[in-house]
């Protein structure tokens, strides 16, 4: 088992959406298994995408000696992973009108306060952008806040 | 008097005309923005039909039927004036 964080490098190169998802997790050190169980990603893809982020300076891997004594798991870190999905989310589903909502979402500071200001975007979309749009983004959001 | 109620409605279609392509511009798609299409069409429809109306009947004397033909229509143009008013303040509220 190895222990990833992130580095003081700042983030300067565009990541796709895992690596930008498993980047936000590396936020402190945690390990690959549970990097696995977070993402859902193949173990493989795991170790592609995490050789990519080493190799970039982003992340680097924490000596056993170091290890926290248990895995990252509070409610900053759950908000900080929910609001990458929810950019990566936005992203996919509005391309380059996403990057409109990027400070508001990070902006946010709970996940109640989070989901409240996806579901007014939702409605929003529906209303003045694209009714396709926001039953799409509807339907993954409903996968991401329950 | 006649001629004024349709110069009013006139000049109240052509700025509720103007409204109504600004507020596309805030809600280009979506079930707002798809009525709104439809919307802008029928207002520049009925602008045009207020000119040609009050041409046709421009120098004809002044009577009941006329009068009250020019009072719909001027009510008409604030009804319009009235839905685009409704249509801002919910994009309004939408942004808040």
């Amino acid at each position: 088992m190895h222990y990833y964080r992130q580095t003081s490098k700042a983030l300067d190169i565009f990541l796709n959406r895992e690596e930008r998802l498993v980047y936000t997790l590396c936020r402190e050190a945690v390990s690959d298994q549970l990097l696995a169980q977070r993402t859902q990603l193949a173990p493989e893809v795991l170790q592609k995408l995490l050789a990519h982020l080493l190799e970039q300076g982003l992340i680097e891997e924490v000596s056993t000696n170091q290890k926290p004594a248990s895995p990252p798991a509070n409610p900053s870190d759950q908000l900080a992973i929910t609001k990458s999905r929810l950019l990566t989310i936005l992203q996919e589903e509005l391309g380059g009108r996403a990057s409109q909502f990027a400070s508001e979402v990070e902006g946010k500071e709970d996940l109640r306060a989070l989901e409240e200001w996806s579901r007014k975007l939702v409605l929003k979309l529906r209303l003045t952008m694209s009714q396709k749009a926001a039953d799409a983004l509807e339907a993954r959001l409903r996968s991401l806040f329950s | 008097m006649v001629q004024i109620l349709f110069v009013l409605g006139l000049l109240l279609m052509v700025y509720n005309t103007y409204t109504g392509l600004q507020i596309k511009g805030l809600a280009p798609g979506g079930i707002i923005g798809e009525r709104l299409t439809q919307l802008n069409a029928l207002i520049v429809f009925f602008a045009l039909g207020y000119l040609l109306v009050g041409v046709l009947t421009w120098s004809r004397p002044a009577d009941t039927l006329l009068v009250i033909m020019a009072l719909i229509l001027l009510f008409g143009a604030i009804f319009v004036l009235l839905v685009l008013r409704l249509v801002q303040a919910i994009l309004k509220a939408l942004e808040g």
